[in-house]
């Protein structure tokens, strides 16, 4: 007899009731491929396209857009400034900024006013080049103390080694390694990260009137990283620009600078934030002319992509627009001619 | 098979059509092995749709054994959770009296005329304990040590429960012949 039920039932089928598929849809999940070899093509994948973008935003920055008119509609919308070489009349070009609108809105949260040593005119007789590395070192902590463990994604938790070049900051200017998390403590589960960067200009390069060339803008820096919120987080640090010309002028600067990042986007392996942000600098070294005594200042707007190696480390890399102010000094730095600059600032971020 | 194989590629891939495919072409099986172990049609459904959300979720089939072979042990695992949440397999009875043996009570063409539901119904009315151990006796070929290991009873009570479900059964089908007689 049970030889009898097997034979009889061991095929046997039964009528689903309607909707059972659809039902069971609905709680499945998304396709989700644990494969090994998917996930290591999804990262390559992932590493790719930020290296992609990268490149797109440089080339198209590089081919569609006229710098002077950039810098124009920067001017117009920073300063009322009258530095030598941006503006080429007294009008206000209608130009469209560069697609960075983020982090142009969000903007620099600690803006401080503009500085008072606006030049009306710079000396133009002493033309030489600089290179300003900026190494900046910013830190930025993000505790969580929902998590016992300290894994955290939030883009901000990142080692950031990247160059804020146009940092501004209310601290005090002297180049120290001291780079305390700006902003005010927070409840303990907000998460501190710590970045080591280094940046270059690539389009600071010019040959001023003088027949002095300046050569590409280098910096690197250490960055601490605070998280504010899930959205927001502040960033300081100490940058270290070099300035180099091909006539021995050589300018090294140090700055802190102050970020504020808003993330657009956060995923398992890729995050996007915007950053706005100001730095000042002050020239601690220079070789072959006098060091300017004055204080550069800057503001940075970019926008950031990073990619998350681990729950603790990521790299990352924020193409950056900076404008730089004129500190009025009478040497003449790639920062004069080209107030406006686009850095490629690429770092690795760590997070507690 | 060439198509089994596209399919549990889908599957693994998340791959909606693929999990539908292999959804139609299981289901009906799995739902008559659900039903065979819960004894309930809405159970039956509850467990098809929490094995398949198993089976789909991470799909990790290694092909050690046919697709056919995995995707039923998925199923039957799910039902014995199931009858062991409903806390219902503890609850055997250790049968003390003998079940006397019986002679079949009926002939091949006898069984040819009960359908496979009223066979499937059979089972499904037997008591939880003696029926989880009959479906993995007669379906699952298992040996009383393994089915006393695997539902954590002794081995000796594992052989008392297949007694009283065979004692029960051939009553059934006595009764439903007797009555099909009559009609």
């Amino acid at each position: 007899m049970m030889n009898m039920f097997r034979t009889r039932l061991q095929h046997a089928e039964m009528p689903v009731r309607d909707n059972f598929w659809e039902l069971l849809e609905q709680d499945l999940p998304v396709a989700q491929p644990t494969h090994r070899r998917r996930l290591f093509m999804q990262r390559v994948a992932a590493a790719a396209s930020v290296m992609l973008v990268l490149a797109g935003a440089s080339a198209a920055f590089w081919f569609l857009s006229p710098k002077d008119e950039i810098a124009d509609a920067f001017t117009q919308v920073a300063v009322s400034s009258t530095s030598k070489g941006s503006l080429k009349n007294d009008g206000v070009l209608q130009e469209e900024l560069p697609p960075l609108p983020a982090a142009q809105a969000s903007g620099p949260k600690s803006h401080k006013a503009l500085p008072t040593v606006l030049p009306t005119h710079v000396d133009e007789e002493d033309v030489m080049e600089s290179i300003s590395f900026s190494f900046s070192i910013s830190l930025s902590l993000t505790e969580d103390a929902e998590q016992h463990t300290a894994t955290n994604n939030h883009p901000s938790n990142r080692l950031a080694g990247g160059m804020e070049q146009t940092q501004r900051t209310s601290k005090k200017q002297s180049a120290t390694e001291e780079a305390a998390p700006t902003a005010t403590t927070e409840t303990p589960r907000r998460g501190l990260s710590v970045g080591l960067h280094a940046a270059a200009s690539p389009f600071a390069t010019a040959t001023d009137d003088a027949g002095l060339k300046h050569k590409l803008p280098i910096s690197a820096g250490i960055s601490v990283r605070k998280e504010l919120s899930n959205l927001v987080s502040l960033e300081s640090g100490l940058t270290y620009t070099l300035l180099d010309t091909d006539r021995q002028q050589k300018l090294h600067y140090l700055g802190i600078p102050l970020k504020a990042n808003i993330a657009l986007s956060s995923g398992k392996h890729l995050d996007v934030y915007a950053s706005g942000g100001a730095m000042v600098e002050k020239c601690i070294a220079a070789s072959n002319v006098s060091t300017p005594d004055a204080l550069q200042l800057s503001l940075t707007a970019s926008l950031g992509l990073q990619y998350n190696l681990t729950d603790r480390l990521s790299l990352y890399a924020e193409p950056t627009l900076s404008y730089h102010f004129d500190d009025g000094s009478p040497v003449n730095t790639i920062r004069k001619e080209h107030p406006l600059n686009f850095n490629l600032l690429c770092g690795v971020r760590m997070t507690y | 098979m060439e198509n089994e194989i596209e399919l549990i590629k889908g599957c693994r891939a998340g791959n909606n059509s693929a999990r539908k495919q292999l959804y139609t072409l299981y289901s009906k099986q799995m739902l008559a092995i659900c039903y065979r172990y819960t004894g309930d049609m809405d159970a039956a459904h509850d467990v098809l749709h929490d094995g398949f959300i198993k089976i789909f979720t991470h799909f990790n089939f290694r092909g050690e054994a046919s697709l056919s072979t995995w995707i039923t042990r998925v199923m039957i695992t799910q039902s014995l959770d199931y009858l062991r949440r409903q806390k219902r397999l503890n609850a055997m009875v250790s049968y003390e009296e003998e079940v006397p043996e019986q002679a079949d009570p009926g002939t091949d063409e006898d069984y040819e005329k009960i359908s496979e539901e009223k066979l499937l119904s059979f089972i499904a009315e037997l008591p939880e304990g003696c029926r989880t151990v009959f479906n993995l006796y007669v379906f699952e070929s298992k040996s009383h040590k393994e089915i006393g290991e695997l539902l954590n009873i002794k081995e000796h009570s594992s052989t008392s429960q297949l007694h009283r479900a065979k004692f029960l059964l051939i009553q059934k089908i006595k009764d439903f012949v007797s009555n099909e007689e009559r009609k």
